[in-house]
């Protein structure tokens, strides 16, 4: 059970690193 | 306890985002180059990204106790593990998405006629392939332990290294000195680990040394080995703990193994550990003479009683050796006059290989405990338990299993054990934050 969540968790960073990613692209790219 | 753990946790996950995502924050901030096409800055954008999680991977293996209090240190390892896919992906993601939609710059795989930027960059990717796969196929490919730690190191300093050298050739978000600054004390950063782990924790350990002063047979072809410190107090573990040991060599060699203490927490200063004979180097413990030198670095772990203070029951499910922690928290709880409820669910292939099975039926006499042997091939005439822990036997030793923190249980085997154990715990319905287990998985 604790190695899913730490494994959840390891693919929620990598979620919300693309979200920022593309954030900071489209801010950027417009910019 | 339990409460300040879940803080504690959410904590470093906290933090571990922030500093993943740090590098896209500081190219945020003005002045910024001018803007390019999107899938260039995506590109970009992520590339930094998976640069910062394989950095933070080193402090993830680092053995900092207090970074892997709240967890176990297996969960550190798993995530580190699994995070270290994601980082792949984001890395690989950066020259595909510039291949796809800027084709010119595949040229830049052509190292020989390439700038030098592209072929450290080359160079970083070909040893992120080599340390994942290393990893990934390390038992198929019969790499030893030890070896494969050395070479998964140097792997990883030099994707690390030749990513950042990739980084500032480059220079586009790192133009400004204290952009160019920041990325060169990120570098300072990771050398200074290298420094802590391979220099500093070595000298550390070298100072205290500890001698064998025991080397005893037990049941289940397994050695208690019973150490000793020289010129030091040792140190204080909460029962259930592990540390690695070092024998005939040099803490500077890295030839570390991990073992749980069998000792109580209240015999400070000595120090057992109860090893079974399984591969190359568990079965030269019994060869090791009274007197011989070792270093151990410890202690660490999540798993003990010690976390559960408010727990009104301990349940204790062992499967062969993983009996080991649990006799520390039993022979802890000894020392320490515990009247609480105690149940021992133990698991073995037969009668004689029941490590620790007269000192166990001893401890009946001195805890409320109650013994429940589970045999795989039980002699004639056996009215125990028979084949393996299942959801049977649970639900007969666990009757008041569905009261949340009332009850706290401990699993320690054979991973397929374990996995069966916690499956049948989680389908019975018992509360996951009720039952603990951890894993000598580091690879």
């Amino acid at each position: 059970m604790r190695q899913k969540i730490s494994t959840y968790i390891a693919i929620a960073i990598g979620g919300i690193s693309i979200i920022v990613s593309i954030i900071f692209a489209l801010v950027q790219s417009q910019g | 306890m339990k409460k300040k753990n879940i803080i504690q946790g959410i904590l470093w996950i906290a933090i571990y985002l922030v500093l993943v995502l740090i590098p896209v924050f500081f190219m945020f901030i003005e002045p910024r180059p001018e803007g390019r096409e999107f899938w260039r800055e995506l590109s970009v954008s992520l590339g930094f990204i998976g640069l910062a999680m394989m950095a933070l991977q080193f402090v993830l293996t680092t053995r900092f106790k207090w970074l892997k209090a709240p967890y176990g240190a297996d969960i550190v390892y798993h995530f580190h593990r699994q995070i270290s896919f994601v980082a792949l992906a984001l890395i690989l993601a950066h020259p595909l998405l510039l291949f796809t939609f800027s084709p010119d710059t595949l040229a830049l795989l052509l190292v020989w006629s390439a700038p030098w930027r592209a072929r450290a960059a080359v160079t970083a990717v070909i040893a992120l392939f080599a340390v994942v796969g290393l990893s990934v196929w390390r038992k198929k490919l019969k790499i030893e332990y030890n070896r494969w730690r050395i070479w998964h190191g140097i792997f990883a300093s030099a994707a690390v290294a030749f990513a950042m050298v990739h980084v500032l050739l480059v220079g586009h978000y790192v133009d400004l000195p204290w952009k160019r600054a920041l990325w060169i004390s990120y570098g300072i950063f990771w050398v200074g680990l290298l420094i802590y782990t391979r220099l500093i924790k070595p000298i550390f350990l070298l100072k205290r040394p500890y001698l064998v002063a025991e080397v005893k047979q037990e049941l289940g072809n397994a050695w208690s080995l019973t150490l000793e410190p020289v010129g030091h107090k040792g140190f204080q573990f909460h029962p259930g703990q592990f540390a690695w040991i070092t024998v005939r060599h040099s803490p500077f060699a890295d030839v570390e193994h991990p073992f749980s203490i069998s000792s109580s927490a209240e015999d400070q200063g000595k120090l057992t550990f109860t090893i079974k004979e399984l591969g190359d180097f568990t079965s030269t413990i019994k060869d090791l003479q009274i007197g011989e030198k070792v270093y151990v670095d410890g202690p660490f772990g999540s798993f003990s009683v010690n976390r559960h203070s408010h727990a009104q029951e301990f349940v204790f499910i062992a499967g062969g050796v993983g009996i080991t922690p649990i006799m520390s928290m039993l022979r802890t709880l000894v020392d320490r006059r515990d009247e609480r409820k105690l149940t021992l669910i133990y698991a073995n292939k037969d009668w004689n290989q029941i490590t620790f099975r007269d000192e166990i039926e001893e401890l009946k006499r001195k805890l409320n405990l109650k013994i429940v042997h589970v045999l795989e091939i039980p002699p004639e005439n056996w009215f125990g338990e028979k084949g393996f822990i299942n959801q049977e036997i649970l639900l007969k030793s666990l009757p008041d299993f569905k009261q949340r923190n009332r009850m706290e249980i401990f699993i320690c085997g054979p991973a397929p054990m374990m996995n069966a154990v916690e499956k049948t715990l989680d389908q019975l319905g018992v509360w996951a934050g009720d039952f603990h287990s951890e894993r000598f998985v580091f690879v």
